[in-house]
């Protein structure tokens, strides 16, 4: 047999199939991209024409984050406000302090912010008029929202829209569930 | 070959490797970026592993043991040869009911006292009552419209006192089943009848009423006290996370997980539509929100809750002899909001273990979907004795009346012992041995039944209260 000749035909074969499966990876990620564009300058859109401000920036980019796992201290002792790579921590409730135990073992894709901003429009639409709000800023954070009431020494914050609307903050989960 | 040829050939070799890798990097980039999760066994919920081993409902619905009646208001009880007693009765039954017609009638409570007290009779009695319809069903026994009178079945008798009849009781009542064909069904049963130690009476002859449940005169054990721990003593952490991974399967890694400062750790999916609770002593609590759907039947549930325990800590290893006893069956609601409720105590050498908190498994379905699961199994080592007497079952009942009374009485004002020992006597149901489940040992008891479910915990040896369930 001719080796030399079958090893030709190999790398003909393998180049073009990573040709092909690289091309429509590339092509995929350019369609993603435009539609995660395109979804964002439709929700700028609707958002304006039922009469809602958006100010802030809207990223158009998917992450995908793990869980996190804090450990909380009582109040009382130091406070301290972490950041998880370059999102903020957002512990609700009054003096409790956290520290990052650790972090889930897999991270899942979030919703884009133009998603979580449609749903809280909804949100906000079925308690009364949305004209005339105005959105301040969107921002990817973390977010616990502990039971006052429990004793949790481990808790657990997943990632969640932060959304201000005329000085309220509201948040979304980012899961999207 | 000359060395530029040499080194081409290697050169297309490294290629051929780079290649091969790029190719695959890219076919992972492209599997990935079409959400496909990493492939895990828990996730595909509805697929079972072979080497997970999956009980049937009916190894669990099986006789408890069997009343031999003498005829002369003597009784004994065998557990030994329940299993074939009831094979022989399902037999006689299935066979008259495929050749003649049942002319059903309900039977008074004086003449059960006569066929039971007055002649030979046998009977089998279930570990859990089970609705008679799906029972007949599943023994193919041929069922007319008449049988629907019947809801549920706990036990199976014949009796001399009417040969040509076969007895099913359930729901407090008892039903008796005339064939038309005349046959003798009772006669080829009773033949098997034997005394066996110790002497069995009714509560009603020793405690002076009418209570029909029997309690042994004397009795005698070789059952010890052992140790136990938890089935995840090793490693509580670790046995948690695999539940929990077995239970929210690819959502594992996405659920919400507290831990509290004593170390239990709740798993929370959504916004507590199911959560997932682990305690440090070993045992586990599941729950989901209000589940309802089609009712697919007793039998379908139980298979169902079955099925689901197998793959979330199981039923065992040993396949050749179930570890568990289905102790105890419930259906609330209807249509589909039907609840059935299966209580699975764990057994030791034949013995059940049971605690305050109920048995060591409990299933909830509801259209055939599983809404809570309550696991608290042990590990221990049955532990034998010198045969010894225990303390007499009617004798811990009449001593322990003002404790049952003021369990079950819930009556402010205080009863006369009287009144509380009248109390006891009528509500009394059975009497066995087992285990209790306290915190530092497994300790031999009596089992006191009364109506309603209610069981208190005695010594076996020393008649001393160790407890009694909860609802």
């Amino acid at each position: 047999m001719d080796w030399s000749k079958a090893k030709n035909i190999i790398i003909a074969v393998l180049l073009a199939a990573n040709v092909l499966i690289g091309g429509n990876l590339l092509a995929q990620h350019s369609r993603e991209q435009a539609q995660a564009r395109q979804a964002t300058e439709n929700a700028y859109a609707f958002l304006e024409q039922a009469g809602m401000q958006v100010d802030a920036q809207l990223p158009d980019q998917e992450k995908k984050l793990p869980v996190l796992f804090l450990r909380l201290h009582k109040a009382g002792e130091e406070l301290t406000e972490v950041r998880y790579k370059d999102y903020p921590i957002v512990v609700q409730g009054s003096g409790i302090g956290y520290e990052i135990a650790g972090t889930g073992q897999q991270a899942a894709p979030t919703i884009p912010a133009a998603e979580a901003l449609l749903k809280l429009y909804a949100q906000l639409s079925a308690e009364g008029s949305v004209k005339g709000k105005r959105v301040e800023s969107v921002e990817l954070v973390y977010l616990l929202s502990p039971d006052e009431a429990s004793y949790a020494a481990q808790d657990t914050a997943s990632p969640a829209w932060q959304i201000r609307v005329d000085g309220r903050t509201y948040y979304v989960d980012a899961y999207g569930e | 070959m000359n060395e530029r040829a040499r080194k081409v050939e290697k050169l297309k070799n490294a290629v051929i490797v780079v290649l091969f890798l790029t190719t695959v990097l890219l076919l992972n980039l492209t599997w990935r970026s079409e959400g496909a999760a990493p492939f895990r066994l828990s996730s595909v919920l509805d697929f079972i592993s072979p080497d997970v081993w999956v009980p049937d409902a009916s190894e669990f619905i099986a006789a408890d043991y069997t009343v031999c009646g003498f005829g002369d208001a003597t009784f004994s009880r065998d557990a030994d040869r329940a299993a074939a007693d009831l094979d022989d009765l399902l037999q006689e039954f299935r066979a008259e009911s495929a050749n003649a017609s049942f002319l059903i009638n309900e039977v008074t409570e004086q003449q059960y006292r006569e066929m039971l007290t007055g002649y030979r009779c046998l009977k089998v009695v279930l570990s859990c009552p089970v609705p008679f319809g799906e029972f007949c069903d599943r023994n193919q026994i041929n069922r007319s419209s008449v049988f629907d009178q019947v809801g549920t079945v706990s036990a199976l008798l014949v009796s001399e006192a009417a040969p040509e009849s076969i007895f099913v009781e359930g729901g407090g009542q008892c039903w008796r089943f005339i064939s038309d064909s005349e046959q003798d069904l009772a006669s080829p049963l009773l033949v098997s009848l034997v005394r066996k130690d110790p002497i069995y009476f009714t509560a009603g002859s020793m405690l002076g009423n009418s209570n029909m449940a029997i309690l042994p005169l004397t009795s005698s054990a070789t059952l010890a006290s052992s140790t136990w721990e938890s089935e995840a003593a090793a490693d509580v952490e670790r046995a948690g996370r695999t539940m929990a991974e077995s239970i929210f399967g690819e959502n594992f890694d996405f659920v919400r997980r507290i831990t509290d400062s004593f170390g239990n750790v709740t798993y929370m999916y959504g916004y507590g539509e199911k959560t997932l609770t682990c305690l440090t002593e070993g045992s586990f609590e599941y729950r989901t929100g209000t589940v309802e759907g089609q009712d697919p039947g007793f039998y379908n549930s139980l298979q169902n809750a079955i099925a689901f325990v197998a793959t979330r800590g199981g039923w065992g290893s040993d396949r050749h002899a179930l570890g568990y006893r289905l102790c105890g069956a419930r259906t609330e609601g209807s249509g589909r909001n039907r609840l059935y409720t299966f209580e699975f105590a764990q057994m030791l050498d034949g013995m059940p273990l049971l605690s305050e908190d109920g048995p060591a498994i409990v299933v909830k379905v509801c259209g055939g979907e599983v809404n809570y699961y309550r696991r608290a199994v042990v590990s221990a080592a049955a532990q034998q004795a010198e045969e010894q007497q225990t303390a007499d079952a009617a004798n811990v009942l009449a001593g322990n009346c003002h404790l049952i009374h003021s369990v079950l009485g819930g009556n402010v004002l205080a009863a006369s012992s009287d009144e509380e020992f009248a109390f006891v006597a009528n509500r009394f149901r059975d009497a066995s041995a087992g285990y209790i489940v306290t915190e530092d040992s497994l300790t031999p008891a009596w089992v006191i039944t009364m109506e309603g479910g209610t069981k208190f915990f005695f010594g076996l040896y020393d008649a001393v209260p160790l407890g009694f369930t909860r609802d």
